[in-house]
């Protein structure tokens, strides 16, 4: 029998997968990439969309932070630290409540949207189609009117922070939904935990050592989606959270409004900078899936 | 049925189950001896992975037991039930390396470490897995896989095994490599053994015992060659046989079939007595027993006519489709013959097969 020690590929001269052998040529060589197609066209354009929307104007806003005086041009003035040092000094505490508030939010979608993810995924009931329509409705209304209609019909959980809260919540599992309810359906997974069950663990050992780890990725997904969608929410913060302690995205409104530029694109390269290392820990965990799922047999 | 459920092994009695508001399983009535292999053979659909489903206790019976060695399972649950279960694509747990997944079912039953340690050792070197014990599934090829899967099913000295469609994820020209190798693995377990395949040589060749099933119930069960001499009914020859089965006479003369438009002496069978009068039997029709002439100005004897409606060239013979007096009949024969060309059909000396009226 064919082992994938026995393989090797001829230029890279490592072993060869059995997907991997599978793609390559009867001489064992990788068929060549075709340039010019319709797909490396579409990624080119992709990538300079991102260059020029997303990445170059948060250039600007570290190169402005770090500009002595920014009304003389980029840099100008010279180079400083003195926004980013005032500009933590001022927004350690809001950041700080944002991200308190975060894994608030995270931990309700982990406890809400797990089992309810697990039960629109496995249910045959009929009631999963109103329910998973009703969960994604917060998506479809406007931030302002989901707002106020929650400090309408709840008032009285304003000031405690509930309902900031709840409306975070509100406005993120859907999001939490969609990244586990695909997961929690599929035939694979559900067959290791047939098979776990049949080996003899109980039910707890199934969810914590086969369902939790072969949705990780999923889950931590989800976990860095939800923190990140609170983390930077401003509608239902601006509306719902009371004046005196602003959540972040509010905090950058304000500097934006009345401060100067240079100390308003320090908060906000601050803010980038907290939640940047979440964001790369999604890419990390998906590439770790794609290595672990690796090719079918 | 006699009341089978204190002699051993594995009953099914009188099992229905309802999937989704479907009966997927009728009235089903099993016995597997201690130590025998069950293969379940039928087409998609058929109620076969419901049955091994219910067996493991991943599906609840609507009705019926399912009884192991005189105890009845019927409402244990799946974790309980000391079952070995090797799906379809094995669903090796992706996160666990090849040790681990052997070792998945031990741990879960508070086996001491070390005594983990060396069975695992044990099958890692019955399955020749050893090097590849650090190996996550990903960098498996697909045979080692489902040694891994059986290894891991074995690992907990399951009282039942049971092998949803074993080799169908595998290339066809791994196959009958692996079938062989599995054999093996099998032969070493002591359990019942219970395998779901609507791939009909992997069911004779790997069971004791072939069930043949269509729309949720048992239609034949029996030993293979028993069932490839003597299939119940003309469903059961075509999916197991590949044959057809049509209504014939039996006369002192020899056998008449299709309204007596075909007569066939009796010295073609060898296992055919002439009655003193007319008798009602069936006649069965493997590809290979029958023989085709064509371009012969005089018809051979015991013949009749028949079309080609499609020829397919499969190597040393040609697989033909005949048209036999409005009926489809497969033939394979050496003769090159084609699409639309007029042949003569006879049975093959001692190839023909002639079944009582109402034989099972």
């Amino acid at each position: 029998m064919s082992t994938p020690q026995q393989t090797h590929s001829g230029r890279s001269g490592r072993p060869d997968l059995p997907g991997r052998a599978a793609a390559a040529t009867p001489g064992g060589r990788r068929p060549a990439r075709v340039p010019g197609t319709a797909t490396g066209a579409a990624t080119r354009i992709a990538v300079a969309l991102c260059l020029v929307f997303i990445l170059f104007p948060v250039l600007i806003s570290f190169v402005v932070a770090t500009s002595m005086n920014s009304a003389q041009g980029l840099w100008g003035g010279g180079v400083t630290g003195q926004w980013l040092v005032q500009a933590w000094e001022q927004i350690n505490p809001t950041l700080g409540r944002s991200a308190t508030v975060a894994l608030g939010v995270v931990a309700a979608n982990l406890a809400l949207g797990g089992p309810l993810a697990m039960w629109l995924a496995r249910s045959g009931s009929p009631l999963t189609r109103a329910v998973s329509f009703l969960a994604t409705l917060p998506l479809a209304v406007p931030g302002i009117a989901l707002s106020i209609g929650l400090i309408t019909v709840y008032p009285e959980l304003r000031p405690s922070g509930a309902l900031l809260f709840a409306g975070h919540v509100l406005f993120t599992l859907p999001f939490t939904l969609a990244a586990l309810v695909p997961v929690f359906g599929e035939r694979e997974l559900r067959d290791c935990e047939d098979v776990a069950l049949s080996l003899g663990a109980p039910a707890w050992r199934v969810l914590a050592t086969v369902t939790v780890p072969v949705s990780a990725a999923a889950l931590i997904q989800a976990v860095i989606t939800a923190f990140a969608l609170s983390f930077g929410e401003f509608n239902i913060s601006f509306f719902i959270n009371p004046p005196a302690a602003p959540m972040a995205p509010f905090a950058l409104f304000d500097a934006y409004s009345t401060q100067r530029l240079e100390l308003a694109s320090a908060k906000t390269a601050l803010f980038i900078l907290c939640i940047v290392p979440v964001l790369l820990i999604v890419v990390l965990s998906q590439r770790i899936t794609r290595s672990t799922k690796g090719p079918k047999a | 049925m006699n009341d089978v459920t204190n002699t051993g092994g594995l009953v099914i009695e009188g099992l229905s189950v309802d999937y989704d508001g479907t009966r997927a399983v009728e009235e089903l009535n099993l016995h597997v001896p201690d130590g025998a292999t069950l293969a379940i053979v039928g087409p998609s659909g058929c109620g076969k992975s419901t049955v091994l489903r219910t067996i493991a206790g991943l599906i609840g019976a609507s009705e019926g037991r399912v009884v192991l060695g005189g105890r009845d399972l019927t409402g244990v649950p799946a974790s309980k039930r000391n079952i070995g279960l090797v799906p379809q694509h094995y669903a090796l747990f992706p996160h666990l390396s090849v040790r681990g997944n052997i070792e998945y079912g031990l741990k879960a039953r508070g086996v001491p470490a070390a005594q983990r340690r060396s069975r695992v050792d044990e099958l890692l070197e019955f399955t020749e897995l050893g090097a590849l014990e650090r190996r996550k599934p990903a960098q498996l090829s697909g045979g080692q896989r489902q040694r891994v899967a059986l290894a891991r099913a074995m690992a907990i000295n399951p009282d039942v095994l049971l092998l949803d469609e074993p080799l169908a994820a595998l290339d066809p020209q791994l196959r009958g490599g692996m079938r062989r190798q599995m054999l093996t693995l099998l032969d070493a377990t002591t359990s019942v053994n219970v395998i779901v395949t609507h791939d009909r040589q992997e069911a004779l060749a790997m069971a004791d015992l072939v069930a043949v099933m269509r729309a949720g119930r048992l239609v034949q069960i029996g030993a293979p060659r028993e069932l490839w001499a003597r299939p119940a009914d003309a469903f059961v020859a075509d999916f197991l046989c590949d044959a057809a089965l049509i209504d014939a006479v039996l006369t002192p003369e020899g056998v008449q079939a299709l309204e007596g438009r075909w007569r066939i002496p009796s010295s073609t069978f060898d296992d055919v007595t002439p009655p003193a009068g007319d008798q009602p039997a069936r006649l069965l029709l493997r590809p290979t027993a029958l023989a085709l002439s064509h371009g012969q100005p005089d018809p051979p004897a015991g013949s009749i006519e028949a079309h080609v409606r499609q020829a397919e060239f499969v190597g040393e013979s040609t697989l033909a489709q005949l048209d036999l007096a409005g009926r489809t009949i497969s033939a394979q024969t050496p003769v090159p013959v084609a699409a639309g060309d007029v042949v003569h059909v006879t049975i093959a000396q001692r190839r023909g097969v002639v079944l009582g009226e109402k034989e099972a």
